[in-house]
């Protein structure tokens, strides 16, 4: 057997570790353990330079196993594989040792402790790493396919990016229709054009609107409306995905959108799209530019009378239409189920007050095909209102409701304050902000036209709001810089948050998908993998992340497109093989592993002994710990290697 | 020895999906918790065989931390943390059966989203630890 001949690398990482562990320390430590032959510090392993060194030690001290003491792995440890791998070993014979996020960073003012933490910590990766076996890999074939989940402005874009490349798209939308809270937008910021104009990409201008988007007759994209992801197995280059499709009670490709069934329904349904501001039939289009344009029948509220299934000139309705399941292969998965606004029941009168409003709702109203042809209106009467206040942070920096900024209703406040000062300058609109921040490229103009256009600013925090006789509001405020002031208004508008979409924790199970605290998905890491998750092949774009404006969305949806379509592209993966194993000799056939293995990934061969399919083998482990006879071991965490880690972090 | 001088070695297997991220995070946000507690990385609480708890307390640890991924369905590998739940419990009676105590170990669920509850769990686990003294395995009276 060759010598074990280990090489200890520790990182400085600037200060980040230096600074409380002591790096001099911990090398010469390490060095002096039996089996490591070098041991180096170094400012940046991660650099070029660092990977210099380490490419260079292998080959000048015969190195055939390495330990790297820096970050987490989950940042750098294929950085580091790769440089071992370019040095002639194998990638698995490298074992990182995390001592920044979980030592220096944790232990930032105990610098004695740290140290001897991280002692214990690199002994651990160093015993372990005796124990580490050359692992392979193998090629996958990635299916030319992608599906994207959700058909707003983030999942329409990322989309029609994929289809352009010619991969097959099947896009899955929820609602009846496109367009997400982008289409009910009105007007968008910064350049002012409508929402539903704004949603798709413009690479083309033909294909700036909706209509003439042809995302519906684009003939490598398949968009399937009213339906949710109800399963997905696989992996990447191999999802199954299955869409559940909700019934519609009109046939797509029947229906017309003459309108008739609208007429003689004799439901009458609160509007979602207005938020309620308007009324719809229980067989409806909810606003005149959805997209696909035909109807869709509310079953929730229809009463079964049977009068638009009469008067239906095409035949299209079927009210006894069924829920559809269909198996779509993927190679891989965009998530761009975007956000809800958050409704501030109770908060500042909202829910009682009816001239109470939020900033969506004003949007409504504002957009020229809205519920009050795009004028600005009291709900309780009807009347225009000569006073608009806006309070901004309802749900959003606030310790009771949500703690982070929803960074994009400062911008969305500012927008309408412009645009209601210019249509009609005589309107008093104030804006009673604790900070005000328009963070875009040139949304600063948006802050000084205000300004010039006579907009009041309160630099106050705003706490409680009554109604006067004639629903006026009064709004009291406790100035920042001292004292109170009482606001009278006819309006009230609301800067709600943003939240995750309610059924996001369903959307996450159903993916293995992480959520940050604020409830969001979370990125693979916030400055590297901003798009990728922690399921390979799955990518994720839009406010379902955290809030967005327009144009960041956008951005991260092309740039989802390209993460997709990287792995697509080269139409293969290299799998590596750190997967579970038989030990043929041992095993007795017993099938526990069979019964336990989440993912169906062991077979019994005919001659009684367990067999791992290594491509469907997620490399859980669970069926290593469950065999009764040891026989199942799960490469790269044999017992024997953890054994190693568990003598060395104590050692 | 008195409960100031008493610094636990613990041992924190913590699931490469959620606690090993949480424990990340915690590190990122410079969140402070006992430097007692050392992290030993695997794939899934579901991989930890009853034997590596049982080679930590032989080799010297005076409490065992298993961190897992969130109950229901929060686990990455489906529910290798629901099927480490039932282990560690049928763990925990023989460790009591046999001597050691069942309090010296624990399994916590969470996200990787969750670094406050990694630093909660570990830190309350560690208090305990130092209440229930050396493990007496290593040091018999």
């Amino acid at each position: 057997m060759t010598e074990t001949r280990i090489g200890v690398f520790v990182c400085h990482c600037g200060l980040n570790i230096a600074k409380s562990v002591n790096v001099k320390t911990l090398r010469e430590q390490m060095s002096k353990l039996p089996g490591v032959a070098y041991g180096a510090d170094y400012e940046f392993m991660c650099s070029e330079t660092g990977q210099k060194i380490i490419r260079d030690a292998i080959k000048e001290h015969r190195l055939n196993r390495i330990v790297v003491a820096s970050c987490s792995p989950k940042l750098h440890e294929l950085t580091f594989r790769r440089v071992v791998k370019e040095a002639g070993l194998n990638p698995f014979l490298f074992e990182m040792a995390n001592i920044r996020e979980h030592c220096s960073w944790a232990h930032l003012h105990e610098p004695e402790k740290a140290t001897e933490k991280a002692v214990h910590i690199v002994k651990s990766a160093v015993e372990r790493c005796k124990y580490l076996d050359e692992i392979g890999e193998k090629e996958e074939f990635v299916k030319p396919s992608a599906l994207v989940i959700g058909g707003g402005i983030a999942g329409i874009t990322a989309a029609v990016g994929l289809a352009d490349f010619g991969f097959e798209v099947h896009l899955i939308e929820k609602l009846p229709w496109l367009g997400g809270k982008t289409a009910q937008l009105g007007k968008a910021f910064p350049t002012e054009d409508c929402g539903v104009c704004v949603t798709p990409r413009t690479s083309e201008m033909d294909r700036k609107c909706f209509y003439k988007r042809q995302i519906l007759s684009h003939p490598q994209i398949k968009t399937y409306t009213l339906s949710t992801l109800k399963n997905l197995s696989g992996y990447i280059g191999h999802f199954r995905a299955q869409i559940e499709k909700m019934p519609r009670y009109i046939d797509e490709k029947l229906c017309i959108a003459c309108g008739e069934c609208e007429k003689v329904c004799p439901v009458e349904v609160p509007n979602e799209f207005d938020l309620g501001l308007s009324k719809r039939k229980a067989v409806y289009l909810p606003f005149i530019q959805a997209v696909p344009h035909i109807y869709a029948l509310d079953m929730n509220h229809c009463t079964k009378c049977g009068k638009c299934v009469e008067i239906c000139p095409t035949k299209a309705i079927d009210l006894e239409e069924k829920t559809l399941y269909i198996d779509v292969e993927v190679g891989t998965t965009i998530v761009a189920v975007g956000f809800d606004e958050f409704e501030p029941i109770g908060l500042f009168g909202y829910g009682n007050y009816q001239n109470v409003i939020t900033q969506l709702k004003l949007a409504r109203m504002m957009d020229s095909s809205g519920p009050s042809s795009g004028c600005v209106v009291r709900p309780s009467d009807g009347h225009v209102p000569k006073r608009i206040v806006m309070l901004q942070c309802v749900g959003s920096r606030d310790k009771a409701t949500h703690i982070y900024c929803s960074k994009i209703c400062c911008t969305i406040a500012l927008k309408h304050a412009r645009s209601l000062k210019m249509a009609n300058p005589k309107t008093e609109v104030t804006i009673c902000y604790k900070d005000l921040r328009p963070f875009g490229r040139n949304y600063e103009d948006l802050y000084t036209d205000c300004q010039n256009l006579g907009v009041n600013f309160i630099y106050g925090d705003a706490k409680e709001v009554s109604e006067g006789p004639d629903k006026s509001l009064k709004v009291n405020v406790d100035l920042i810089e001292g004292g109170k002031k009482a606001i009278e208004t006819d309006l009230l508008v609301l800067a709600s948050a943003l939240v995750p979409p309610k059924d996001i924790p369903q959307i996450s199970r159903t993916l293995n998908l992480s959520s940050s605290p604020d409830g969001f998905l979370m990125e693979l890491h916030p400055k590297l993998a901003p798009i990728d998750t922690n399921i390979d092949g799955i990518f994720i774009c839009g406010a379902c992340q955290g809030p967005k404006d327009i144009q960041e969305t956008v951005t991260q949806a092309l740039g989802a497109v390209a993460r997709a379509a990287t792995p697509m592209a080269a139409g293969k993966i290299k799998i590596d093989l750190a997967k579970a194993i038989v030990d043929e000799n041992l095993c007795i056939g017993c099938a526990n592993c069979v019964a336990m293995c989440p993912y169906s990934a062991i077979e019994m061969e005919p001659s009684g002994i367990a067999r791992v399919i290594e491509i469907v083998c997620k490399g859980c482990g669970v069926c290593a710990a469950e065999c009764p006879a040891r026989a199942m071991q799960l490469r790269h965490f044999t017992d024997r290697q953890l054994f190693a880690a568990v003598e060395g972090i104590l050692g | 020895m008195s409960q100031q001088e008493f610094e636990p070695a613990i041992v924190a297997f913590c699931c490469w999906w959620c606690a090993y991220g949480a424990a990340d995070l915690a590190g990122t946000s410079k969140l402070h918790y006992p430097p007692n507690v050392r992290i030993v990385r695997v794939p899934c609480t579901g991989r930890i065989d009853p034997l590596h708890v049982l080679k930590a307390f032989q080799e010297g640890a005076d409490g065992v931390i298993v961190a897992g991924c969130l109950k229901d369905g929060g686990c990455h590998y489906v529910d290798g943390n629901m099927k480490a739940e039932k282990r560690i419990n049928a763990l925990k009676k023989s460790l009591e059966s046999i001597g050691l105590g069942r309090s010296r170990l624990e399994m916590y669920f969470m996200s990787a989203g969750m670094p406050d509850k990694f630093v909660e769990c570990v830190t309350q686990f560690t208090e305990r630890i130092q209440r229930l003294g050396q493990n007496s395995l290593k040091h018999a009276p």
